[in-house]
């Protein structure tokens, strides 16, 4: 068998893989649908200001759509490269969703993305719409997958094992696992929620050095009319993850909560473990809270188990858990209070005015990315020791390899990965400094009837008003206040 | 039975990768050629539309190879993990590097740099895999992987890679024929397509024929039927060399020496399946014993199989949408005057 050194250096392999993948999904999904709204209101519209929308976020989704495509074929041959034993052995069931992830949904997006981002003035605006619609459709159908993959590896059913081999015994019970429904949910609301507050964030900078008027303020309108309606139900099913992983993974939420004794109730704000030792050295408390959150018992009384209570092989590493639901759980929490925030705001009309708040959300922008990756540290690393929960354990998983290869490919990685996420970020930045095409020199292709003629802001407005129900409400207030 | 047919959608997966991303893989060998900057660039203009959709299909090939034959892929990777992790990484610089590239206004140096050389070690790479494979991997108990880290590189499999970069630029050529509507491009490279067809020939005759001498143990040619296929094989790859010859001569059939050299790549991984059967990991993995139960495969053929055939229509209605537009009457000429 291999090295611990070995397995060690490819679970920091896959970690930083992982989580390199994971950031641009994390904003290009959500992306995707936000760019099928825009496309969608600027046909029925014929309002140039959503076509300028529309094409100023497709130049960043193109380049992140792209990263996120290479990065990912790394992930999928790693399975195979690195863990060896574990593809052989879920194959016929991961290996297979995978395959129904590239079949449905990879291709969908890889063969209307072309259409889609440069299929301007060769097909008609109606193809295109159907190019984005198709892009969106596959960026969600893949999250699907992805999730129903990743959440059987959590709360594996539906299987026989056979020499060691998991092979499918009824698919319905292998996909619809016990985690899966809570978990797709959160995920599918976390994408929307991360590329809203990115377009919200650089929608804040321009609102807040009042350029671009027409476009920052819509943009800024929509983006946080939809984190108001998403936030909270985020939370809400965020609870439902917990109360899942409470039944079925018990390690990982006694893990993520901090204690090592079982006398808690309260909430670890804050805590410096002494895992060697089975004891927390430093703990911030607030009183009763745990006990509300997690059992929802409202006497504040029900305690926390306590790390004790798992065998000692079979305990998850404290640091990545714990601090990884922090940095989501505070993240989510900051955010919410935000969108409150700014529901306040646009009530008494103040949301394209109020500096501080502008200026908060624009150095807010990627919490959303940051919320993700750290809610995938705490589901990962708490289902540790095990890379299927409960049935295969992480380091009987690992290929044979040198140690000397472990090395020379993690150590590539790492630099790769740094030098392809500072020409991301140099080229989000440089968009944005860039701006949206002025209107004015924009070509619109001539389908387009007199009325979207640029410069008549009431028209804009007021035709806006044919917008789908959901923007309607979404937009509320804005509207009337975009008026001149 | 269900365990061939999608042994069969991996060699379909084979196929379209080779053809469609060893023609942009082909580019940006054939950029190397070039000491023009306005012509690499013109060369990275054809790439950059296509590259992450042509890009995709390697991962029909992985993601086919695992669901469906999950033994296979847990030994093979591990086997030549050098191979594909410097294939990886190449990719990766690569896509970088397009995307940079296509949103500068010059040709950037380092950049170009990264798209060339990566274009060049990915395609390298893969060849020595295919090498390695044919050469044989031999496996432990249990079907795993317990040799050593470059057992995969040999003589034969240096060979194959050579080969499979000759392949992709004679791809990049005949693509360049028939996508390009730049004149003075479509000269040079059609030259260039002169030259490579005999070359990418030779050393692909070269790699069949050292095939019995260095190939696995397990791999036997004497079986009547097996002759035959062979031969056949070997028949269809030699007429679509010539007409990728005779094509690349030719100021019109635009279409045929690329063509051509996809049939050639179907018959050229016909040829290896044919070799194969019914092994998938020579020398004694077979393409039973390394198949998923039936409760997989045949998920994977009702789930996955009617996708194919609508994945590749909307393929080749974006390909055919995104052609570049010809200068109709004018290219012609001016490589007329070019060529004079």
């Amino acid at each position: 068998m291999s090295s611990p050194t070995v397995l060690e250096l490819s679970r920091w392999q896959f970690a930083v893989t992982a989580a390199f993948h994971m950031s641009f999904p994390a904003i290009t999904v959500g992306l995707s649908v936000f760019l099928c709204i825009n496309y969608a209101l600027y046909l029925r519209t014929r309002d140039p200001v959503y076509l300028q929308i529309y094409r100023f976020w497709r130049k960043i989704f193109a380049v992140g759509f792209a990263l996120g495509v290479v990065a990912g074929i790394v992930l999928t041959f790693e399975f195979g490269l690195n863990w060896g034993v574990y593809a052989h052995d879920v194959g016929p069931i991961i290996g297979v969703i995978i395959g129904m992830e590239v079949a449905t949904a990879f291709f969908l997006e890889a063969g209307f993305i072309g259409i889609m981002l440069y299929g301007e003035g060769r097909v008609s605006d109606k193809v295109t719409m159907i190019a984005n619609v198709m892009v969106a459709l596959g960026t969600l159908l893949s999250t699907t997958w992805i999730l129903a993959a990743n959440s059987w590896m959590q709360t594996p059913t539906g299987f026989v094992r056979v020499n060691g081999q998991f092979q499918p015994k009824d698919w319905m019970s292998v996909l619809f696992n016990p985690s899966f429904p809570h978990r797709i949910l959160h995920m599918l609301f976390a994408v929307l929620i991360a590329a809203t507050w990115l377009i919200a964030g650089i929608s804040a900078y321009y609102l807040a050095r009042g350029r671009y008027r027409p476009f920052s303020r819509r943009s800024f309108s929509i983006a946080m009319g939809l984190l108001a309606i998403l936030l909270p139900w985020q939370l809400f099913i965020g609870d439902n993850v917990a109360s899942t992983m409470f039944q079925y993974q018990p390690a990982k939420l006694i893990t993520l909560e901090g204690n090592y004794n079982s006398r808690n109730s309260g909430y670890n704000v804050l805590v410096i473990p002494e895992p060697w030792a089975d004891k927390d050295l430093f703990q911030i408390t607030i009183p009763n809270l745990s006990a509300l959150l997690g059992p929802h018992d409202l006497s504040g009384q029900a305690t926390t188990p306590g790390i004790d209570t798992i065998p000692a092989d079979d305990r998850p590493n404290i640091y990545a858990v714990f601090y990884g639901f922090r940095v989501m759980f505070y993240s989510a929490l900051v955010m919410f209070a935000t969108a409150l925030v700014g529901l306040y705001l646009r009530l008494r009309r103040k949301l394209y005015t109020s500096r501080r708040f502008l200026r908060w959300v624009t150095w807010t922008t990627p919490i959303g990315v940051l919320a993700i990756i750290g809610g995938w540290i705490t589901a990962e690393a708490g289902r540790q020791p095990w890379v299927v929960y409960g049935q295969l354990r992480t380091g009987s998983a690992v290929s044979h390899l040198a140690s000397g290869s472990m090395i020379f490919s993690l150590a590539g990685f790492v630099c790769l990965y740094l030098a392809m996420l500072t020409v991301w970020i140099a080229y989000v930045v440089r968009q944005v400094m860039r701006g949206p095409d002025p209107i004015e020199t924009m070509d619109i292709q001539p389908s387009n009837p007199p009325g979207g003629d640029p410069a008549s802001q009431e028209q804009t407005a007021g035709s806006s008003a044919t917008a789908p129900a959901v923007m309607t409400s979404a937009m509320g207030s804005g509207m009337s206040e975009a008026r001149p | 039975m269900s365990a061939d047919i999608w042994f069969a959608v991996v060699a379909l997966g084979l196929v379209l990768y080779v053809t469609l991303d060893g023609y942009d893989l082909g580019m940006g060998i054939l950029a190397l050629s070039q000491r023009d900057d306005a012509r690499r660039r013109s060369l990275l203009d054809l790439v950059a539309p296509v590259w992450d959709g042509n890009e995709s299909w390697i991962l029909l090939i992985a993601v086919g190879l695992w669901g469906g034959f999950p033994a296979a892929t847990g030994a093979l990777l591990p086997a030549v993990y050098p191979a594909v992790i410097v294939m990886l990484f190449s990719l990766i610089g690569r896509g970088v590097s397009i995307e940079m590239i296509s949103n500068a206004d010059r040709w950037p140096k380092a950049w170009g740099r990264v798209f060339m050389v990566g274009s060049l070690l990915a395609a390298f790479a893969q060849g020595t895999v295919i090498g390695a494979v044919v050469g044989g991997i031999p496996l432990g108990a249990g079907s795993r992987f317990t040799g050593g880290t470059f057992d995969f590189l040999s003589g034969y499999s240096v060979l194959t890679g050579l080969a499979t970069v000759a392949l992709y630029a004679l791809a990049g050529a005949a693509a360049v024929k028939m996508r390009s509507d730049d004149a003075a491009l479509r000269v040079v490279f059609a030259r260039w397509g002169r030259a490579l067809t005999p070359a990418a020939a030779a050393l692909v005759i070269l790699a069949a024929a050292l095939q019995p001498a260095t190939g696995a143990s397990g791999l036997t040619i004497g079986q009547p039927l097996r002759i035959a296929l062979l031969t056949w094989a070997g028949l269809v790859a030699a007429v679509m060399f010539v007409s990728a010859w005779w094509s690349f001569g030719r100021e019109d059939h635009d279409n045929l020496a690329f063509v051509a050299v996809a049939i050639a790549v179907a018959a050229g991984v016909a040829g290896v399946a044919v070799l194969f059967y019914p092994l998938i990991l020579p020398p004694d993995l077979t393409i039973a014993r390394a198949a998923s139960p039936s409760s997989s495969l045949d998920f994977l053929l009702g789930g996955f199989g009617p996708f194919i055939p609508l994945v590749i229509a909307y393929n080749a209605y974006a390909f055919w949408v995104l052609r570049p537009r010809r200068r109709a009457a004018a290219a012609p000429a001016q490589a007329k005057e070019r060529s004079a």
